[in-house]
């Protein structure tokens, strides 16, 4: 099926993609495409050492170094994601990155602060950030992209700033008043902006993904999470009362070993029950949006297992609150190992059509900014 | 001689090609490439765990050489230097010193640092916030452990007028305000909200006829309010609990259980004796004797004893130093 697919716009393709040094080649009508798996070859022995001198040094220097461990950081997970025999890398400047990280700190000072202002003061910070923050997302996808590469191709963002405004901005209160009906149609422009408006090279990457896939995981979704909810109640009061009979009538307040055993289980259930749920609606969403993505005559393969995904997860939290934080460089590390795993690009070469294009530096405000303010859009 | 890949920075073509080391010059060949640049124009990327080294030329184009060990001999020979950081992140000596630095940072943090932001951030706020986090409090509370007071009213308006004919230590006196509510749970307890509001539970008052031990335990409540304790507590709990979500990621719905947890978490060792002092302060500047709240305090004890908070497997959330200790510091005060 695929091969219609690529076949089927040949001048669309090379109306981008035909550099001016390869030689032009007719293509062979049925050449069988390629499969490309992406694969993460990084370990978490050699990335906590990595992450602990990074950490230690950023202590040491209040904060400083930050910006060198996050370029760091990113450097050795991209060229550890290696794809047809390349790696991706990371370009990000740390000097850049730190002044991003000032303007963020600042930024962000603003917003904890202004419940201490009078009241008309602190709704005109929240205002002013609400105006500033759809536009600072729109860089902070610009940065990341103009700054990641593979095979010595940047890749690049071009959203307009005014469409950012319709889908950090008005999109998220029409999502609100509609009393979330919206919700599903809000995440499929968010996608549809992010990538859509994405290239490698000078090819740009089409973002074919329907919103009905977006309704249909988040039905799916509020159904298995009404159905827990209803089992987990059911299991929980018969617990209670299994205990209120086991300790008898004249049991006093407070907290018995019984009823901590039953408090514990409570927040057990509650959290599994959200990480569940956003491990599912992640995994389809994802292997929705690139199962259906086209970057010139490639395309992409992505099968995330949502249990097998909840299971990382649920691993990788109760191991780094275990290990006291310790456990977190082999965390994210497995999960990049994960998610590499059961992604791949099917297309008829490795990427030999592709060119760079002229493209200009980016500053790193909009990206420390909203990293500060925890939006991560990024995958 | 090594192994490498080469791109271009124009296409994504990979070309694979042999990299020397000859004359001063780097030099690529192998296919149909042939490039030669100076060595001094070249920038070698630091070393970074086991992904490959980077060899980048002016104009964007670079080398992807996956052999770590015949590139560094290679390069070594040519007088390039691995940088301080990365050897460090190769050696487990400094891997482990960075280790033992920040779980000893941590722990200074923990235990000094913040206290002492909370403290200097409880002070700063303003009386609209404290407001509306009592306000707030009260209503939770409302909501899961009071119902109204059924005390009668003389002895209510008695101990209202007492509070505020106590004379308090400190050049300010905090702004007190006095509640009675009815609760099954909590039993005979008292409790500061920040904001000055002290709510006394009915069981508390039955507990003790003399109106005076009851202003004692309501002098100790006022030193909480005066000192500022709860509210340190709260923004230090909150400092962790912030400090853990953004740090583990995605158990927000964890930390989302804390509040209830701190409305009935009690205050550590040192507040409680630092309140305990207060109403001591209190009492002596009244003229009243400091075995009021030893009286209170023993009151209390027998009152609560048999409760299931002292005994159930999360009793080490609450911290309340022994009665015994308390009573024998008193005891020690009052010689």
């Amino acid at each position: 099926m695929q091969t219609d697919e690529g076949s089927a716009k040949p001048d669309e393709v090379s109306g981008t993609a035909v550099s001016s040094e390869a030689p032009v080649r007719p293509d062979p009508p049925h050449e069988p495409p390629e499969v490309f798996p992406l694969a993460f070859t990084g370990s978490g022995r050699e990335y906590f050492r990595i992450w602990i001198v990074n950490l230690a040094l950023t202590v040491l220097t209040f904060g400083v170094y930050s910006a060198w461990a996050k370029v760091r950081r990113l450097q050795y997970f991209y060229r550890h994601t290696r794809l047809a025999g390349a790696g991706f890398d990371y370009h990000g400047n740390p000097v850049t990155i730190l002044k991003g990280r000032i303007v963020g700190l600042g930024l962000f000072g603003l917003y904890s602060t202004a419940g201490y202002f009078h009241e008309y003061v602190a709704v005109a910070i929240f205002v002013g950030l609400a105006l500033v923050l759809p536009w600072l997302l729109a860089r902070s996808l610009k940065f990341r992209l103009y700054n990641s590469s593979y095979r010595g191709l940047r890749f690049q963002f071009d959203g307009a700033t005014s469409s950012a405004y319709w889908v950090f901005l008005s999109l998220p209160v029409l999502t609100v008043l509609s009393l979330f009906t919206l919700g599903p149609l809000w995440h499929h422009r968010l996608k549809r902006y992010q990538h859509g408006q994405s290239s490698y090279g000078q090819t740009r990457l089409n973002f074919r993904t329907e919103v009905g896939e977006f309704y249909i995981t988040y039905v799916v979704a509020l159904f298995i999470a009404v159905g827990l909810v209803i089992a987990f109640t059911v299991l929980l009061v018969l617990a209670g009362v299994i205990i209120a009979m086991a300790e008898g009538p004249d049991a006093g307040p407070g907290l018995t070993p019984g009823r901590s055993l039953v408090v514990f289980g409570v927040m057990i259930v509650y959290v599994s029950v959200v990480l569940g749920l956003r491990a599912f609606t992640d995994a389809r969403l994802q292997n929705a949006v690139w199962n259906r993505m086209r970057l010139g005559r490639h395309r992409f393969v992505c099968r995330i297992q949502p249990m097998r995904y909840f299971g990382i997860q649920v691993a990788n939290v109760l191991a780094t609150m275990a290990t006291l934080g310790f456990y977190r460089p082999f965390a994210q590390v497995r999960v990049a190992a994960y998610l590499a795993s059961v992604f791949s690009v099917v297309g008829p070469d490795a990427f030999h059509e592709f060119v760079a294009s002229e493209q200009q530096a980016v500053a790193a405000v909009g990206e420390e900014a909203a990293e500060f303010f925890d939006f991560d859009i990024a995958f | 001689m090594i192994a490498a890949t080469y791109f271009d920075g124009r296409t994504a073509r990979a070309h694979q090609v042999t990299l020397a080391f000859e004359a001063g010059d780097v030099v690529l060949s192998g296919g149909d490439m042939d490039r030669r640049a100076p060595v001094g124009s070249i920038v070698f990327d630091e070393e970074l765990g086991s992904t490959p080294r980077i060899v980048r030329f002016v104009d964007g184009a670079f080398c992807e050489v996956p052999d770590h060990a015949g590139f560094a001999a290679l390069a070594e020979s040519h007088g390039i230097q691995v940088r301080a950081v990365a050897r460090w992140e190769r050696s487990w000596g400094v891997v482990t010193a960075a280790a033992l630095f920040l779980i000893v940072g941590f722990a200074i943090f923990y235990r000094f640092a913040l206290p002492a932001m909370a403290e200097s951030a409880a002070d700063r706020l303003p009386p609209t916030a404290l407001n509306a986090l009592s306000r707030q409090t009260l209503s939770i509370l409302d909501r899961t452990m009071f119902t109204p007071t059924e005390l009668a009213g003389r002895r209510r308006a008695a101990l209202m007028n007492g509070l505020d004919a106590l004379t308090l230590p400190g050049a300010e006196r905090p702004r007190l305000s006095l509640d009675f509510r009815k609760s099954e749970k909590l039993g005979a307890n008292a409790v500061a909200l920040p904001s000055g509001t002290i709510i006394a539970t009915d069981a508390l008052v039955e507990l003790m006829p003399d109106d005076r031990d009851v202003l004692a335990v309501l002098a100790h409540e006022a030193g909480h309010v005066a000192r500022r304790h709860g509210l340190r507590k709260v923004i230090q709990s909150s400092m962790v609990a912030i400090l853990i979500t953004w740090y583990v990621g995605d158990v927000s719905a964890l930390v989302a259980t804390a509040p209830s947890v701190l409305i009935q978490a009690q205050y550590s060792r040192d507040l409680e004796r630092d309140a305990d002092a207060y109403a001591a302060d209190t009492l002596e500047l009244n003229g009243l004797s400091v075995g009021h709240l030893a009286n209170a305090l023993e009151r209390l004890a027998q009152a609560h004893k048999g409760d299931g908070a002292s005994t159930g497997p999360l009793s080490y959330l609450s911290s309340h130093p022994a009665t015994a200790e308390r009573l024998a510091w008193l005891r020690e005060r009052t010689k």
